[in-house]
């Protein structure tokens, strides 16, 4: 490297500028012999000041000066959250509530939203279920004959290969019990139906396809006749006579979780024992269901090809009798509609609060930080980068809450106490929905940005040198 | 080529009562790299005005302000801030560190503002200038823990941490002691002249002045060069360094 430096004699005494003035100009090249190394000038009280000559080149923006002014503002913004860590703490905790809150609410929604649908497809079926009940004759006004009609519905299973398919024989019976004869709702329905109603047994096992050899049938009761039995050991194997067409004894296999104004007794059996206990004598009028649980896709599709089935069997005059009932096919606005709507609103108006606590203490803090401002607008701060810089501290300093808060709230919607308090034998329990989180974090970059845009309009209007002398 | 020239600036605020008050007028003055100039002027003479001027920071009223040649008119707000960054140090009376931040931290500021090699090796630029000016063993400190002529130097450091073609330095011995202020100002000098930057030094003070190589006095906004010699000589002792 080769230093050149010319500088013409200036004239001490020299009042104005002089054609030649004092210039420097270095010029580097490469492989050339190496300068001697510049000896120190002349201490300032003490102080060893190198000389260096690379200054006086005249910089030129290089390439890459997005990336360095995006870095850099994260750079900043990072450092004055860092700095000023117990002012952002404070102003932050209401936006970390905030967003806490606003996760919770959706993350204890959806855990509430699945205890809702399970309801549903407890009492429904899930989607999609399709119920086939016997044809009606337009002519005799009467339903086909059960036989006929389960022949015929057992042979639309095999040709469909439909996986999931019960009937569901409704009647009743009348039971011996202590308290002496008791009145006893019968439902007589096949293995599958535990599946496709999410039956959800608070003692014991479900009915199962071995059931239907035994002797003496097995049957699964509710909750408030276990109770009222006083709660015998299943492993005694407790039995109830149960008597309509013909007298058997029946034996408790499982019991029914408690439900709301569950009261009475109620008892499901196989649908094969229910036709030889309950039989003609205790079966209701038109008592007599089938439920399919198909593909929710197909389900329109099959609905059309069993009606078809149905009308080539019994021919002319006789209507089918197809319909989906799952909460899927009731039209309109989801039932949990209403729900989401409630509780996105207390999540918004949540937020709402804490983002304006944030947009007042941002800009006091802009106040007091004009001068900072200004200093850094003298070294070459840009309008836009002093504008973006403030808007960033704002939305790191959010999204840092928005992560606590996700976090905090992940921990109290996963709490098991919680989830029992809100939805109480719920089987599926959802994870913590992404959306939740998603929703939050983005929520809380929202916020910083409405957040910061008060003060960075306020941050870009500061003048230069008013700000230094401030 | 100056590196910086104000033909026949002027520069006029509207009172509110509709006047107008020239604060500068008809300023020439041409500044080449290397160049050490002072400006001295009572309070109210527009030393203010004419520093927002020749930092690229305000615009004149009427004439120009040519920086390498090129009129400041024609440049945006933003290219003109980056043409600050890149090319002006500020060195301010009350220093005007960032609080909270240490000596390194602040003499990294500029370096947020730069790009490339300067940005990404900010830190190693930093540490090699507060070592330049004597301060490498206070790098970790904060402002409020340095002595006045220990923030000056940060602030000096600050102020040539981008390598600026042209140093502004605001009444840079005002909140020192006298025996500070001399070494403050020595070693201002001295990096100035190692660097070939252009240091233009606005002061009140004769003695500090006497340091530059050209010396002018604004008064009542109007820009002329003086004897600093003869104005030493009528100065009062107090005032001297």
């Amino acid at each position: 490297m080769r230093l050149r430096r010319k500088q013409a004699a200036a004239s001490a005494d020299a009042e104005v500028p002089s054609a030649e003035e004092p210039t420097v100009e270095a010029t580097i090249e490469p492989g050339g012999a190496a300068a001697p190394d510049p000896a120190p000038l002349p201490a300032a009280d003490g102080l060893i000041v190198r000389p260096t000559y690379e200054l006086a080149q005249p910089a030129r923006e290089p390439r890459g000066s997005l990336l360095s002014s995006i870095v850099g503002s994260v750079v900043e913004a990072w450092d004055e959250v860092r700095i000023n860590r117990t002012r952002v703490l404070l102003s932050l905790i209401g936006i970390g509530v905030a967003v806490c809150a606003l996760a919770t609410v959706v993350g204890a929604g959806a855990v509430f939203g699945q205890a809702q649908t399970e309801q549903y497809e407890k009492s429904n079926g899930r989607p999609a279920t399709l119920m086939v009940n016997p044809p009606f004759s337009s002519v005799t006004h009467e339903e086909a004959s059960p036989d006929k009609f389960v022949d015929h519905i057992e042979a639309v299973i095999d040709r469909y290969q439909i996986s999931h398919a019960t009937p569901r024989y409704r009647g009743s019976a009348t039971v011996q019990s202590p308290n002496g004869t008791e009145y006893a709702a019968v439902q007589g329905v096949s293995a599958a139906y535990g599946v496709m109603h999410r039956v959800d047994l608070g003692v014991g096992r479900w009915l199962s396809e071995a059931d239907e050899q035994r002797l003496a049938p097995a049957i699964v009761i509710n909750n408030d006749y276990y109770e009222k039995l006083g709660r015998p050991d299943l492993r005694t194997h407790p039995t109830l006579v149960l008597e309509a067409e013909n007298t058997v004894t029946a034996v408790i296999v499982g019991v029914l979780t408690a439900q709301p104004y569950d009261q009475g007794l109620n008892l499901m059996m196989l649908s094969e024992p229910f036709q030889s206990i309950i039989g003609a004598a205790g079966a209701e009028q038109g008592a007599l269901t089938y439920e399919f649980w198909v593909p929710e896709e197909q389900s329109d599709q099959l609905a059309a090809l069993i009606e078809r089935d149905v009308a080539s069997e019994f021919g002319a005059g006789w209507t089918p009798n197809v319909n989906r009932n799952d909460y899927l096919s009731w039209g309109g606005p989801s039932p949990l509609e209403p729900l989401q709507w409630v509780i996105g609103g207390i999540a918004g108006l949540i937020l709402l609060l804490g983002a304006l606590g944030l947009v007042n203490i941002s800009l006091v803090t802009v106040k007091y930080r004009v001068r900072e401002i200004g200093v850094r607008r003298a070294f070459g701060a840009t309008a836009s980068r002093v504008f973006f810089a403030v808007m960033m501290e704002s939305v790191v300093a959010t999204v840092v809450a928005g992560i606590l808060g996700v976090a905090l709230a992940i921990v109290i919607v996963q709490n098991p106490a919680l989830q029992e308090l809100i939805a109480p034998g719920v089987q599926d329990l959802p994870p913590f929905p992404l959306e939740a989180a998603l929703i939050a974090l983005g929520a809380s970059a929202a916020v910083g940005v409405l957040a910061g845009l008060m003060p960075a309009l306020v941050a870009v209007k500061v003048k230069v040198i008013d700000a230094i002398r401030y | 080529m100056p590196l910086l020239s104000l033909e026949g600036v002027t520069r006029s605020v509207e009172l509110p009562d509709f006047s107008q008050l020239d604060i500068l007028k008809g300023i020439d003055l041409d500044v080449a790299v290397g160049d050490h100039i002072s400006i001295v002027g009572r309070s109210g003479s527009g030393k203010s005005t004419l520093l927002n001027l020749l930092g690229l920071i305000d615009n004149p009223t009427t004439g120009r302000i040519l920086f390498d040649g090129e009129p400041l008119e024609k440049l945006s707000g933003g290219t003109r801030d980056r043409k600050r960054g890149r090319d002006v140090g500020f060195i301010f009376q009350q220093f005007n560190l960032l609080a909270g931040r240490t000596a390194l931290e602040n003499v990294m500021t500029p370096l947020l503002y730069a790009s490339g090699r300067q940005f990404w090796r900010r830190r190693a630029l930093a540490q090699e200038m507060l070592d330049r000016v004597g301060l490498s063993e206070r790098m970790a400190s904060m402002p409020d823990k340095l002595s006045g002529g220990e923030q000056q130097r940060v602030a000096i450091a600050r102020a040539l941490v981008r390598s600026p073609r042209l140093i502004l330095a605001d009444e840079p011995t005002g909140a020192l002691d006298v025996e500070t202020g001399a070494t403050v100002m020595e070693l201002l000098d001295n990096v100035a002249e190692q660097s070939g930057a252009a240091l233009i030094t606005i002061t009140h003070d004769p003695n500090v002045a006497a340091l530059a190589r050209r010396h002018y006095r604004l008064d009542h906004g109007v820009l002329s060069p003086i004897d600093v010699n003869r104005m030493l000589a009528t100065s009062l002792p107090e005032a001297s360094l």
